[in-house]
């Protein structure tokens, strides 16, 4: 290959390892610890069995959008089920004064018996869940639909059945809320991703102050106020709280005007 | 020598030794991701979860092959799925220090300040490359990696590293010359 100008073949590359050795990367985060927790904590979960002898298309994941989809499939083929669904629905309206959720004219379902929608791995998803939303949830993200909650987490039984939360929160099914991963040790970084936070449920205009939290146990961690971008998402990166134990927490969403859903959580050790 | 014991037990089920195998390559494997996805954040979040992955993938390691080209596989993919799914394009912008190592004989303040100039310049040409010649340089001046790393880093086989490499020369030579036309 012919040189060129001053800098000939043996020159560029001669630059370039030089410069490589100049090269200013961001830090290395410290990863191996918070990998060794992770798969310590799916060995010991209910995940080992599956991921170590089952096909991975029979994952708890795959599980979950195949059942969706035949639920989906069936609903509309069968005029029966369809019917039947429909009456549910009906009730339901009627019980909770007519209110709908999402734009396609599906019910708010609250859970019954005040279960709580705490549980993302639960089939049947949450309480509030919206419908059409447009899309599939699997995983833990099911958890995150947006819910009536007042700040406490024993208020969601009592409030349920209205779709009104005790302190008089309405309810906004387009909230939805999402980490990744759902499971991290203290300190470890995880993402969060939230979807239709509008200033008032509903509306188009994003909310500028969305509070971040992370409960357990009673405790509350502040984690961070974010804005929504104008698609009405953010994403944001968060920590686990350095006191946070292992177990169950939740990462909760609040919008200024009193609106919030709640993603489930598990701090691994 | 290290690598294959450590990869050994890990994959009987030691996550200590898996841990220690982390250590030794999250540097590389996390620098790797940078310079595909061009984000801090986005490579921290791609190279752990490519770590748990290859971790749940060690029985299809082949026993005796080295370690890294097959973890920088999976690191890579796991980063351009990333960017695909974020839908954007890397915007890498790569800094040099102004001290540091060199391969310069240069000693004098002079040819230090013209020695810096010319790395400015490289690394602003650099930056004007595509994003293939970009990575394909990055990986091979930058991180040092073989051919083979190189090749599974681009999911690419070791010709088409050599191919492209040498392409991206040229075209970062040209660039090069353009300048001093110019000036």
């Amino acid at each position: 290959m012919p040189d060129s100008g001053r800098f000939p073949d043996r020159d560029i590359e001669r630059g370039l390892r030089d410069l490589g050795a100049r090269i200013e990367y961001p830090p290395t985060p410290d990863l191996a610890h918070a990998v060794r927790h992770r798969i310590e904590e799916e060995d010991v979960g209910q995940h080992t069995p599956r991921n170590r002898y089952w096909p991975s298309f029979l994952s708890p994941r795959w599980t979950a959008v195949a059942a969706a989809v035949v639920v989906v499939f069936a609903a509309a083929l069968s005029p029966t089920l369809r019917t039947t669904l429909s009456d549910l629905f009906v009730s339901e309206d009627g019980a909770n004064s007519g209110q709908q959720a999402g734009s396609g004219g599906s019910a708010v379902r609250p859970e019954s018996g005040g279960s709580g929608a705490r549980s993302g791995q639960e089939a049947g998803g949450p309480a509030g869940r919206p419908e059409s939303g447009g899309r599939e949830d699997t995983g833990s993200s099911a958890a995150s639909r947006a819910q009536p909650m007042s700040g406490e987490e024993s208020s969601q039984s009592d409030t349920a059945e209205s779709g009104i939360d005790a302190g008089g929160v309405a309810t906004c099914p387009s909230l939805s809320l999402e980490a990744r991963p759902a499971r991290a040790a203290p300190e470890t970084a995880f993402r969060l991703h939230g979807e239709g936070f509008s200033t008032v449920c509903g509306e188009a205009r994003p909310a500028h102050d969305v509070r971040i939290d992370f409960r357990q146990d009673g405790r509350i961690w502040k984690l961070a106020t974010v804005g929504a971008d104008r698609h009405l998402t953010f994403d944001t990166r968060l920590r686990v709280p350095a006191g946070a134990r292992s177990g169950q927490a939740t990462v909760r969403a609040t919008t200024r005007s009193g609106e919030l859903v709640d993603e489930h959580f598990v701090v691994l050790r | 020598l290290e690598d294959a014991k450590l990869a050994e037990l890990a994959r009987e089920g030691d996550t200590a030794a898996y841990e220690k195998l982390v250590r030794i390559h999250q540097t590389v494997a996390f620098r790797a991701a940078y310079l595909v996805t061009g984000d801090a954040q986005e490579a921290e979040d791609a190279t752990q979860e490519a770590f748990v992955k290859a971790y749940r993938a060690l029985g299809r390691f082949r026993r005796g092959s080295p370690f890294r080209p097959w973890l920088l596989t999976i690191v890579a993919n796991e980063a351009r799925n990333r960017r695909r799914s974020a839908g954007r394009r890397a915007s890498l912008t790569l800094r040099a220090a102004q001290e540091g190592p060199s391969f310069s004989t240069a000693v004098s303040p002079e040819s230090a300040v013209v020695a810096a100039e010319r790395r400015e310049e490289l690394l602003s040409r650099l930056g004007a490359l595509s994003e293939d010649d970009r990575v394909v340089i990055s990986c091979r001046y930058f991180l040092e990696l073989s051919e083979a790393e190189t090749a599974a880093t681009l999911g690419c086989a070791r010709g088409t590293v050599k191919s492209r490499l040498s392409r991206a020369l040229v075209r970062l030579r040209e660039a090069m010359g353009k300048e001093e036309d110019a000036g």
